[in-house]
């Protein structure tokens, strides 16, 4: 071999080991992962039920393995905090729930844990949500929540207000959280979503009331980020919300949304809403403390319609 | 074939305490409303107060327990009477426990003080005060060690098997809500049952034959009875063991009778007779007093009324109700208890409630919890809405379809949404939103009606209240997280009233067509 021979072979050994080395860097990946079909940052779909719309999305990710590896432990945590029927949509919708909950075994879940620290009479919202028959027949184990012996202290790290918690078992002990709010009226957090939606993992919610409960749901948003947020936006809860007076305070939407971030999936859950999320407190708060993003204008978004 | 009746005694008496403790400990609302209804029609003292009210029920159980009595003695208090039974339940456990076998002997039963004390726990009922009555009704007694001690002790149980079976993978039933205890009703619940269980082991069933209304009114039905329980002098043996075995001491082998009136029909003389020396068999003597006996009766009547009357003059005096506090007028004052759904009035509610604690026992959210002082004395263990320890569910009729006297009566759901037992203060100035100009909104996200709202003020949300949609469940008074005081809780209504129907709009949901995503 000559000289240019081997500057020739020299370069391109360089030339594809750099190339090798960078796209298996990380932010070589990230980089790749922006065209990537799983990498949006938010999916919102509309004219469908509950169900199709998650497969739907679930789809556009990549389907459900995106978040469950074979052989991991799930949990769920839709709304379940009112003891009323599905047709008000205080509590997230159990078609919904039983879906998600089938895409994780679909994904290899050994198992699928439900559960929320309700506000009405825990047995009674369970049953009358109809999550706690959907999720069962659906193969998931439904955990009560309802004593302080199920939850356990953690602390929460750069908290504000809330420097720590007692967090349910079944957050700390399985491998995926998958958090499954419904989009609807608060009294006075304005709108709840994902990061609200957290506040039925906690035992002693309280305490969140009484001393700055805007700060407290943002401080918490940045203790564990779920794995993904998927909102139940198919009939929205427009006023006297977060419990609802009769089906009248209800918008038929007919939408969904899926985040892994929890300030995203917020931000546009409010818009779809109809209120500025600069208007929500806690959500301000997450997104100037960047626990997420909320500049939904510079991120990768999938709009599906049925 | 009479050996069988002490069997057959024992099977239905421990099936029917089985079911009336089963009433109070179901956590799965199993039984119906119209079973327990009829079931519990055949306890005498409730049903006579739920026959005030007008219950049909209650009058057919009544006429069924006397129709009973009348046929064949006081058979309720060996095979209906929960305490009744529970004391034989008390009497076999402490003959485990015995080296020697208890002998009991004949008493004379002072029958005057039985009567005076029917005489005048009755006066008082009538009068509006429960507090003696539920203090002598057997079933009420019962029915607050099954709502105090055994229910939690079943409710532990009902957990400890449910984490076994769901750890072994078999997630049968659900563990069950463990409820807020009340401390006064288990201490009187542990003393009633020590001092029964004492009084059981030394005298076999002397509450009954001294003490307890029922058996006083019963026993003198079964002076006539049809059937009795009689000495055949032919076939007697003269062993004396059927005195011997007599828990309510009322044989008296050395003159061959039976004091018929203090009989529980428990059969245990019977079934311990070697020959055929005692029968139950047609009543030859019912309509033949013998004049000594005829005298005793009588002397114990006369002396009864005179006791019964000086202690209606006493009950009469104490009937001033206090008024109810319609203002706060400080920060701690006791404040006048919530009555539950069904009262109707606080009036109406202190004069038929006996304390049984049945409505506390089904209660799902366990916000009804025995008064001790609340209600004054003459409202001891009246249940009260509690609503530092829980709330009203606002779906919820059960505590109304329970009710054995009907000191609550049965509401249906759409009524039970509309009665206001209350009607609710919001105190601004303890207010988390004004004292630490922070959101709270714990009270209107609980309210069913949105009574409670929260209203922008300055940049913040206040609660405001419209009393007219108010039902005074207590869920905001519980939901509110503020200390040491609540800043917003439920204030009595002496007389329930009826709430005005929330605003709502059109059943049919807007279609809002969504063109495009708002982002």
């Amino acid at each position: 071999m000559d000289r240019r021979d081997f500057f020739k072979a020299a370069a391109s050994v360089s030339l594809y080991s750099t190339i090798g080395v960078i796209t298996s860097s990380k932010t070589a990946q990230a980089f790749l992962a922006q065209n990537d079909e799983s990498a949006y940052d938010l999916i919102a779909v509309r004219g469908g039920e509950p169900a199709t719309m998650a497969d739907a999305a679930m789809a556009a990710f990549g389907g459900m393995s995106t978040f469950v590896k074979k052989g991991q432990t799930v949990v769920v945590k839709p709304n379940i905090g009112w003891d009323v029927e599905p047709e008000r949509a205080a509590n997230t919708n159990p078609k919904l729930v039983a879906r998600i909950i089938e895409h994780c075994f679909n994904a290899g879940a050994t198992r699928v844990t439900v559960f929320d620290n309700t506000c009405d009479q825990w047995q009674k919202c369970y049953r009358n949500s109809g999550i706690e028959r959907a999720a069962r027949d659906a193969g998931a184990v439904v955990a009560p929540a309802h004593t302080e012996g199920y939850f356990q202290e953690v602390t929460v790290a750069g908290g504000v207000v809330l420097k720590k918690a007692k967090v349910h078992e079944s957050i700390l002990e399985s491998d995926v959280f998958i958090n499954l709010p419904i989009l609807k009226h608060h009294g006075s957090a304005r709108v709840t979503i994902t990061m609200k939606n957290l506040m039925g993992i906690v035992w002693d919610r309280r305490y969140w009331h009484r001393n700055d409960l805007q700060q407290c749901i943002a401080d918490f948003a940045a203790y564990r980020k779920p794995d993904v947020n998927i909102v139940d936006a198919y009939a929205v809860m427009k006023e006297n919300g977060p419990r609802g007076v009769s089906a009248g305070d209800l918008v038929l939407m007919k939408s969904l949304l899926i985040s892994r971030d929890m300030v995203t999936a917020d931000t546009a859950g409010a818009k779809l809403f109809g209120i500025d999320p600069a208007e929500v407190r806690h959500i301000r708060l997450a997104t100037e403390a960047r626990v997420g993003r909320g500049d939904l204008e510079n991120l990768r978004i999938k709009r599906i319609a049925l | 074939m009479l050996r069988r009746l002490k069997l057959v005694r024992r099977v239905s008496a421990l099936i029917c305490l089985a079911l009336l403790t089963w009433i109070f400990l179901d956590p799965w609302e199993t039984l119906g409303n119209r079973f327990i209804e009829s079931f519990l029609s055949l306890q005498i003292i409730t049903a006579i107060t739920a026959m005030a009210g007008g219950s049909i029920i209650a009058v057919a159980g009544i006429l069924s327990v006397i129709a009973l009595t009348f046929l064949g003695g006081r058979i309720y208090c060996s095979a209906l009477c929960p305490l009744g039974i529970f004391q034989d339940g008390i009497l076999a456990i402490a003959r485990l426990f015995r080296k020697k076998r208890k002998r009991f002997a004949h008493v004379t039963h002072p029958l005057a003080l039985q009567y005076t004390l029917a005489g005048a726990m009755l006066i008082a009922a009538l009068a509006g005060n429960m507090v003696l009555a539920g203090l002598l009704d057997p079933y009420s007694l019962y029915g607050r060690v099954a709502s105090s001690l055994l229910q939690p002790i079943f409710v532990e149980f009902v957990n400890t098997g449910a984490g076994l079976l769901s750890w072994l993978g078999m997630p049968l039933f659900n563990v069950v809500q463990r409820h807020p205890l009340s401390f006064g009703m288990i201490g009187f619940s542990i003393a009633f049952t020590g001092l029964i269980g004492w009084v059981t082991v030394k005298r076999g069933r002397w509450f009954c034959t001294t003490i307890c209304p029922v058996g006083g009114v019963l026993g003198l039905i079964s002076k006539r009875s049809v059937f009795a329980i009689q000495f055949d002098d032919v076939d007697c043996k003269g062993c004396s063991l059927c005195e011997k075995v007599c828990k309510a001491e009322c044989i008296n082998f050395a003159e061959r009778t039976i004091d018929i009136e203090s009989c529980v029909v428990c059969f245990n003389c019977i079934d311990v007779c070697p020959k055929d020396g005692l029968l139950y068999r047609r009543n030859k003597k019912r309509t033949v007093l013998d004049v000594q006996t005829a005298a005793t009766v009588m002397g114990s009547r006369r002396q009864a009324l005179v006791q019964i009357g000086i202690l209606a003059a006493a009950t009469a005096r104490a009937e001033e109700t206090p008024a109810d506090t319609l203002e706060r007028q400080s920060k701690f004052d006791t404040r006048s208890p919530v009555v539950p759904p069904g009262g109707l009035s606080k009036t109406r509610y202190l004069d038929r409630c006996i304390g049984c604690q049945l409505c506390v026992s089904v209660c799902p959210t366990r916000v009804l919890q025995p008064a001790i002082a609340e209600f004054g004395w003459e409202g001891l263990f009246q249940p009260r809405m509690d609503y530092e320890k829980s709330f009203c569910n606002f779906e919820c009729i059960l505590c109304t379809t329970v009710c054995p006297t009907n000191a609550l009566v049965p509401l249906k759901q759409v009524e039970k949404k509309r009665t206001q037992i209350g009607k609710t203060i919001f105190v601004k100035e303890d207010c988390v939103v004004v004292t630490k100009k922070k959101d709270c909104g714990a009270c209107a996200e609980h309210c069913p009606t949105k009574a409670v709202m929260m209203v922008k003020s300055e940049g913040l949300f206040l609660p405001e209240v419209r009393n007219q949609y108010c039902i005074g469940c207590g869920a905001c008074e519980f939901a509110c997280p503020t200390e040491p005081r609540k800043a917003i809780y439920v204030q009595a209504n002496a007389i329930h009233a009826i709430a005005d129907e929330p605003p709502k709009k059109s059943a049919v949901p807007l279609e809002k067509t969504l063109e495009e995503f708002p982002f």
